[in-house]
């Protein structure tokens, strides 16, 4: 039974190879969004590390000034 | 009787020296500076963030598109026994990597989505006030700059 050949009508045939075009170029769509998702997420990480590198440097500056207040003997 | 108070409450005022003055300046407008580019970014993150977020929706409708075609073109073809067993497709939603049993749960899920993409839109109203502020914070970032060109 899983041997025979199957046939379908040629109007369904070119029903079938249109369809095929769409869902090609609906797959080459949904490959450029996710293409565009990734990069977004890519600069996403970007700004956060260098929101990280912010957080770092201010921490260092407080950390002087703090410094400097609490040992006002050194004058 | 008067000058005598005044005398004592003189002497009484102390003061703590400040090392390197200039320094502490410039550190403490630095980190304002820091602060007000900091808010920048945060607005730069929101936006980058709602733009994935219309992209994921763009993505979802995509495959909802992708998946109604190959229903039709399932049509197409005639009722014949498959010759590979395929494996059972689970409902999925791109948005949240998350899997479904059923179809039911999943379309509940999807409904939660949409009430979401309705508040974005809300927002999306109010993006005029989210660039004044921007050119506020520009304006502050401004301001503190100008004070450190001038030490």
């Amino acid at each position: 039974m899983n041997e025979m050949p199957v046939f379908v009508k040629v109007e369904d045939f070119k029903e079938a190879l249109d369809l095929m075009n769409m869902i090609r170029a609906k797959i080459e769509n949904a490959k450029h969004t996710l293409e565009k998702i990734n990069q977004l997420r890519g600069e996403e990480a970007a700004e956060l590390e260098l929101w990280q590198e912010t957080i770092d440097e201010a921490e260092r500056k407080i950390e002087f000034i703090d410094k400097t207040l609490s040992d006002p003997n050194a004058l | 009787m008067k000058q005598k108070k005044k005398r004592k409450r003189s002497e009484e005022v102390f003061y703590v020296g400040v090392r390197d003055p200039t320094e502490v300046r410039r550190n403490l407008l630095e980190s304002a500076r820091e602060a007000v580019r900091f808010l920048q970014r945060y607005e730069k993150l929101k936006e980058i963030r709602e733009q994935k977020f219309q992209a994921m929706l763009q993505l979802d409708a995509e495959v909802k598109d992708l998946r109604s075609l190959v229903g039709k073109l399932k049509k197409s073809f005639p009722n014949a026994r498959p010759h590979v067993s395929l494996p059972k497709h689970k409902p999925f939603c791109e948005l949240c990597r998350k899997e479904f049993s059923d179809t039911a749960g999943f379309l509940k899920h999807v409904r939660i989505h949409q009430q979401k993409e309705e508040k974005v839109s809300k927002i999306k109203e109010v993006k005029p006030r989210a660039l004044n502020d921007l050119e506020k914070l520009e304006s502050e970032l401004n301001d503190i700059e100008g004070k450190l060109g001038e030490m």
